[in-house]
């Protein structure tokens, strides 16, 4: 894969990936989860979750498990609102691109480009 | 290597973070290890890499986090620090320097703006509650005001053609009465028979002016009107 996920797309392919667990999930098969959508290597993903937890997007609980404990991941409801809030980000972001490489995007339009080039004409 | 030698080797690399987040890594790879299984440890402890990526991984997070409150996070992950950044605007007032080198945490601010706190609905509500009287007479105000434009319009219209459908009638008039007199006084005739046509000509002039103004101004008005709104929609 050429194009990489950032920090705020790992985020949030992390939070859906658990997400679709209401009663939680262990690192393990979030992980192998994640692995069938991005490529991306075994290890980044423990302090992708462990950060996700300090900010209170996960939260953690232990539960037997043939006869040790596992540790199990949930969203929160602030991991939920996240995850709405990247849900959206990224429509709004995927639109765009598709949007000009199917040229449906009028770029006469928005002829003020600023500094930073990300001038969208509506905001 | 194998499974026991891989988790030593962490512990040992980690001995320079907190014993806390120690034991959270090492029980969540040793939690690792018995999901995949035993037949796969192998495979997994390729898949990991060597013991120092996975530490390094571990004390660069942790190094971020702790780094200057997450600003020296990677931005892209800046728009949904939503609760920090209204931590951060309701501090502000205290600390009139930090505003200056907020500089770069600006994509942060900009984007916490999307989440308006709770509070801040509720006032905005309050503060259209409050306003309702004068908002409403404004907004009827300017109803009557484009009503009144509205109606002065047609009424112009509406005169114009009046005006038309009675010079044409006078001019059918004069044409009659004209052409009755033309035997007993020719002179007389002809001059009633030209004011006729006179009339006519205004009549038909006042006709050409009411339908341009009626039915192509109007709807070229509308249209007008109706796009600016648009524009402002979007």
């Amino acid at each position: 894969m050429i194009f990489h996920a950032g920090a705020a797309l790992l985020d949030a392919i992390v939070l859906a990936v658990v997400s679709k667990e209401p009663e939680g999930t262990y690192g393990y098969k979030i992980t192998q989860e994640v692995r069938q959508v991005i490529e991306l290597s075994e290890s980044t993903l423990y302090p992708v979750l462990r950060r996700l937890q300090k900010e209170e997007c996960l939260e953690v609980y232990d539960m037997e498990c043939a006869g040790r404990n596992r540790r199990y991941y949930k969203v929160t409801s602030r991991g939920w609102a996240q995850l709405k809030l990247y849900e959206s980000e990224w429509r709004q972001y995927a639109e765009r691109i598709t949007g000009l490489f199917e040229g449906r995007i009028d770029l006469s339009s928005g002829t003020n480009t600023g500094k930073d080039g990300t001038e969208c004409g509506e905001k | 290597m194998n499974r026991t030698e891989f988790i030593g080797q962490l512990e040992q690399l980690l001995q320079n973070v907190s014993p806390g987040e120690r034991e959270e890594a090492l029980q969540y790879y040793n939690d690792y290890f018995d999901d995949a299984g035993a037949e796969k440890e192998r495979e997994v402890i390729e898949a990991l890499g060597s013991p120092e990526t996975v530490a390094e991984n571990i004390r660069r997070s942790l190094q971020e986090q702790d780094g200057g409150n997450g600003d020296s996070r990677p931005s892209d992950r800046a728009l949904v620090e939503y609760g920090k950044a209204r931590k951060e605007r309701q501090d502000a007032p205290d600390e009139g320097q930090k505003t200056s080198e907020a500089g770069p945490a600006e994509g942060k601010k900009g984007s916490g703006k999307k989440e308006m706190p709770v509070w801040g609905i509720l006032l905005l509500i309050l503060l259209f509650v409050c306003a309702s009287p004068v908002l409403l007479g404004l907004a009827l105000g300017l109803f009557g005001v484009f009503l009144g434009v509205a109606a002065a319009w047609f009424a112009i219209v509406i005169s114009f053609g009046a005006v038309a459908a009675a010079l044409i009638l006078v001019m059918f008039v004069l044409l009659a009465v004209g052409v009755v007199c033309i035997p007993s006084d020719a002179l007389a005739g002809a001059g009633v028979v030209g004011a006729g046509m006179v009339c006519g000509g205004i009549g038909i002039l006042f006709l050409i002016l009411a339908v341009v103004l009626g039915c192509v101004a109007t709807p070229a008005v509308c249209r007008g009107i109706a796009g600016l709104f648009r524009k402002k929609a979007h």
